[in-house]
């Protein structure tokens, strides 16, 4: 939470994009739990560079204060594709490609971007579905990032009510369902005030 | 003579491998050939370096199957992962960040003591020094013989003083110290531009000191791109670079290098100020990933897919690296994957 308060531009930059700055936050609240707590332990440069040199098969790892995984940056950025306004990205399978995109994961600033992304591809996918209430829509919102958001809709509902989420290096006995902790965290602190 | 003609190529290949051979002092050893479409999976592994030559412990899988290597021994096909043994690994000694990070550096309370008007004084080696509305920042030489302090006024003007006598005026604020491993040399990064004077704030009106915070920003705004002066020992003024181009380990001291310095500007190398790798575009410069050597004359930079060696020598980048000490001389040891398949590790004098 410190983090979101002393990151005051990040509001700021959702804002001017038009997206409500508490809901996105909220999503990536529980990556940044995890963040705190792995941090220190984290050895990223040899998994970096595994991912740089030999793309995909590499790739299942988490970067930053997001957690993004590179695969999830890399299909973030082929669906920023067909925006007419949307950044155009190196999409070639090629080191020099993924070395960009490990550069980007890198900076927060950067992540921040691919949130955007990530909300921008969520809203259009789901333009037509009437959400019972803004929860509902955070909760769904929150398991596809957390899950994939390139899952079904059905996938992302089961998955939904699941707990697999923890906070540490490796999956422990302590398991969390992601939803749960974005909605109470939405709930103390953004929920907008009347 | 097209034999002779063969004969005297293969003379020439040979003797310019030969060059090359004798150029390049690094060691590579196999340690593993994975097979087709085998990928080592890096959580459940052990990639000590250490420990690796002689018990190399990797999980490995390979279509939706996994497997082990134990002592070098293939062991599997294995299902499910509860089906494969964890593996107890050796001590680590993998180095993520070359940057060399001061430890254990005495509290400053040690030196500081309130006045009574609620300034501090420095007492050092029986010497008492000020008073100083504030004491932002201390470093002690590490045989305690010398300090080097940064004090701030009422109006937050800041000042550089030191044990030899050193009380100078510094134009901007101070933003951090850097200090090298042995405690000999040290830089000192100020940002330029107005301070915020604390003092005259204190009698201003809500509005007035909304008017004298935006005045300020404006001024700051006004300059253009803030610039940071870089100081050395004694308060010596290396030069002044845009602040943006400096972050919390750029300039730094590395790990390896003793009192040399180094620092990244336009994604350009500079040791100890001097330029010794210009920007040519096939390298992302990351302060982490830069080694100097301890006379500061050598490098290696790796980024994610290859490692540089300023002797001209290329490798493919480390997966995992250790850095050992024989003497004088700095060894960097580290493990690569090369060609999907091979697992090596590679050792070489910096």
């Amino acid at each position: 939470m410190q983090f979101i308060t002393d990151n005051a531009w990040m509001k700021d930059t959702l804002k001017k994009k038009g997206i409500e700055a508490d809901f996105a936050l909220a999503i990536v609240f529980p990556e940044l739990i995890r963040y705190s707590e792995i941090q220190d332990k984290m050895e990223m440069s040899g998994l970096l560079t595994l991912y740089v040199q030999y793309g995909e098969k590499y790739a299942n790892f988490s970067v930053g204060r997001f957690q993004m995984k590179p695969t999830f940056a890399e299909q973030l950025e082929k669906d920023a594709q067909v925006w007419p306004a949307g950044k155009r990205y190196n999409l070639t399978n090629t080191p020099e490609a993924r070395i960009e995109r490990v550069n980007r994961l890198d900076k927060i600033d950067s992540q921040l971007n691919y949130l955007i992304i990530f909300l921008n591809v969520m809203d259009s996918k789901y333009q037509d579905i009437s959400w019972n209430n803004k929860e509902d829509k955070l909760k769904f919102y929150a398991t596809a990032y957390n899950s994939g958001y390139k899952l079904n809709d059905e996938s992302i509902r089961k998955l939904s009510e699941r707990k697999m989420f923890y906070t540490g290096m490796i999956k422990g006995d302590s398991l969390y369902n992601y939803a749960d902790i974005v909605l109470s965290y939405y709930r103390k602190s953004f929920q907008p005030k009347n | 003579m097209k034999h002779r003609k063969l004969y005297f190529s293969f003379f020439i290949i040979t003797i310019a491998a030969g060059i090359a051979y004798a150029q390049d002092n690094a060691s590579r050893k196999l340690l593993v050939k994975l097979q087709p479409e085998e990928y080592i999976v890096t959580n459940e592994s052990c990639l000590n370096i250490s420990t690796l030559s002689n018990d190399l412990n990797l999980v490995t899988y390979q279509k939706d199957q996994l497997y082990i290597y134990e002592s070098g021994v293939r062991k599997g096909p294995f299902k499910k992962p509860e089906e494969v043994k964890r593996i107890t690994c050796g001590e680590d000694k993998n180095i993520e960040c070359s940057v060399y990070r001061q430890k254990d550096q005495e509290p400053p309370q040690e030196y500081l003591s309130p006045t009574d008007d609620g300034k501090f004084v420095i007492n050092f080696k029986g010497t008492t020094y000020g008073p100083y509305f504030l004491v932002t920042g201390f470093y002690a030489s590490p045989d305690k013989t010398s300090f080097t302090a940064i004090t701030a006024d009422e109006h937050m003007s800041f000042s550089l003083i030191t044990s030899e006598g050193i009380n100078q005026k510094l134009n901007g604020t101070y933003e951090r110290f850097v200090v090298s491993p042995s405690g000999k040399q040290y830089l000192l990064l100020i940002k330029e531009g107005a301070t915020m004077d604390m003092a005259a704030m204190q009698n201003m009106t809500e509005a007035d000191m909304m008017k004298y915070v935006q005045e300020l920003v404006q001024q700051q705004q006004n300059a253009g791109e803030p610039q940071t002066q870089l100081l050395g020992n004694g308060g010596k003024l290396i030069g002044k670079f845009p602040s943006s181009q400096f972050s919390d380990i750029n300039p730094a001291f590395c790990q390896t290098g003793g009192d040399n310095w180094y620092m990244i500007i336009d994604n350009s190398l500079y040791v100890n100020g001097n330029l010794v790798r210009k920007d040519d575009g096939s390298l992302n410069l990351l302060a982490c990933k830069i080694w100097i050597s301890s006379d500061g004359k050598k490098y290696a930079i790796t980024d994610y897919n290859k490692f540089v060696f300023s002797d001209g020598n290329s490798y493919p980048a480390p997966i995992r690296l250790e850095v050992e000490k024989a003497g004088t001389k700095t060894i960097l040891k580290w493990l690569a994957l090369e060609n999907t398949t091979d697992l090596v590790c590679y050792s070489k004098e910096l």
